[in-house]
């Protein structure tokens, strides 16, 4: 028997103590319970957008975006977004209106769908309203290229609003790598087969 | 859409991220997706949260949510079900805010009951938290929409759709290359976890190779995916929703 919280472990020897065994059995198991024990679970991943977490925040922070809400994100975790965009020594060096433009799409970290949008602009970022994006549906497809329109959106400029911080950077704009998962399918689940 | 302050020279310093500076300026890479982000989700790959998609569902007015964990899973770890299934200790959750102001006001829990090929999915909601926010989670207190096996469709095509399994993982990325770049972000075990073995290419400082390399090519991922009418999840009507998934334990 394992009980992964104090509490329940309270609980499992309270129950063992008055030789109830059959509801240790049932209520302390850890083989079959399942949510159905009362517990308390806290967080310890998170993932929206998929590049928040790992291209623009050291991996000593990866815990923090891991453990809070998108409420809190601008709070927390902006600065050192906006400092990995710009400002001096910045990995992208990119200029403040850019890095601010950015971070308006990126932060809160959540996956923007709007539903009331036609479902055929459905693709990540395509709910941004700036061209050449559309304001379209959103969300994220399966096939969609997220790696390189984070890299085009890092270090390209894909606005015509920082041709200059976008400068000899092309090389990071792409890591030539297309969608490579042919048992898709149109239909659920979706996912292909596994290998 | 919350913007960010604009950034004072004091709170864009505080960041102090590795910098990768060249005579030509710095330069650096974006890495997408989430796999193998921590320590600890190294040690514990099933609380490992890879990717999280919303696409429109095979009808109008329906969504497909998808959440992929449990990263680099292999071939041959695919076929031992204590690797292909998930963690009945842990809850997996979409969590959708519904009217702008980044916290959830429905979430689908996703709960896991029994081991390996006698593992059951529950999947409960769209409903209101029980608890909102990222700490002091509970499942709520009502019965599953739907429950089932592993590795089935399960649920209604007109109503809420569940599939729980491993699948291909549909990522990519040269992985390899962008922890050349940004080696601060590999792997703190594994094959990703040592010097980079690429030379630099065209020249300091690192650029992406051409062709590149899908480092997920040939793995798997944990996937749970549920379809189910938007307007569950949506406030009164259509509009603007913001999507995320979690991992409790």
């Amino acid at each position: 028997m394992k009980c992964s919280m104090i509490a329940h472990a309270v609980r499992c020897l309270t129950f063992g103590v008055a030789g109830a065994a059959v509801a240790l059995a049932a209520g302390c198991s850890d083989n079959n319970t399942g949510p159905t024990t009362p517990r308390m679970f806290n967080q310890v991943q998170r993932l929206g957008n998929p590049l928040i977490s790992e291209v623009l925040l050291a991996k000593r922070s990866h815990p923090t975006h891991g453990s809070i809400g998108p409420q809190d994100d601008a709070a927390v975790l902006g600065p050192e977004i906006l400092s990995f965009i710009t400002g001096p020594g910045s990995v992208a060096g990119r200029s403040a209106g850019y890095a601010n433009t950015l971070g308006s799409v990126l932060l809160p970290d959540m996956l923007v769908v709007q539903s009331d949008k036609d479902p055929s602009t459905a693709g990540w970022l395509n709910w941004v309203g700036l061209p050449p994006l559309a304001n379209g549906w959103g969300g994220r497809r399966l096939q969609d290229d997220v790696v390189d329109l984070a890299l085009l959106a890092v270090f390209g400029d894909p606005f015509g609003a920082d041709p200059d911080g976008a400068a000899g950077k092309e090389g990071l704009t792409t890591d030539n790598v297309a969608f490579d998962s042919p048992g898709v399918t149109n239909t659920f689940p979706y996912l292909a087969p596994p290998n | 859409m919350a913007i960010l302050a604009r950034p004072t020279s004091r709170r864009v310093l505080a960041g102090g991220l590795v910098v990768l500076a060249s005579a030509a300026g710095a330069v650096g890479l974006a890495i997408g997706s989430d796999h193998q982000d921590t320590p600890f989700v190294e040690l514990n790959p099933k609380t490992d949260l890879t990717d999280v998609y919303a696409f429109p569902g095979t009808s109008a007015g329906r969504i497909v949510l998808a959440m992929d964990t449990r990263a680099f899973l292999t071939p041959a770890q695919t076929g031992d079900p204590a690797q292909a299934s998930f963690d009945h200790n842990l809850l997996y959750q979409f969590k959708i805010d519904n009217n702008g102001d980044a916290k959830e006001d429905r979430v689908i829990q996703v709960s896991f009951s029994g081991e390996g090929t006698s593992q059951q999915v529950q999947v409960r909601g769209p409903l209101a938290p029980p608890v909102q926010g990222a700490m002091e989670n509970e499942v709520a207190d009502v019965t599953p929409a739907v429950t089932g096996a592993l590795n089935t469709n399960l649920g209604d095509a007109s109503w809420i759709q569940v599939f729980a399994g491993p699948r291909d993982d549909p990522f990519f990325i040269d992985l390899e290359a962008a922890f050349c770049i940004l080696p601060d972000r590999k792997p703190v075990g594994g094959n990703l976890a040592g010097s980079c073995a690429l030379s630099p290419n065209p020249s300091a400082p690192f650029f992406f190779r051409n062709p590149g390399i899908n480092y997920v090519n040939g793995f798997n991922v944990n996937s749970i995916v549920i379809e189910l009418p938007s307007s569950m999840i949506e406030a009164s009507a259509p509009g603007k929703l913001g999507i995320w998934g979690t991992i409790s334990q």
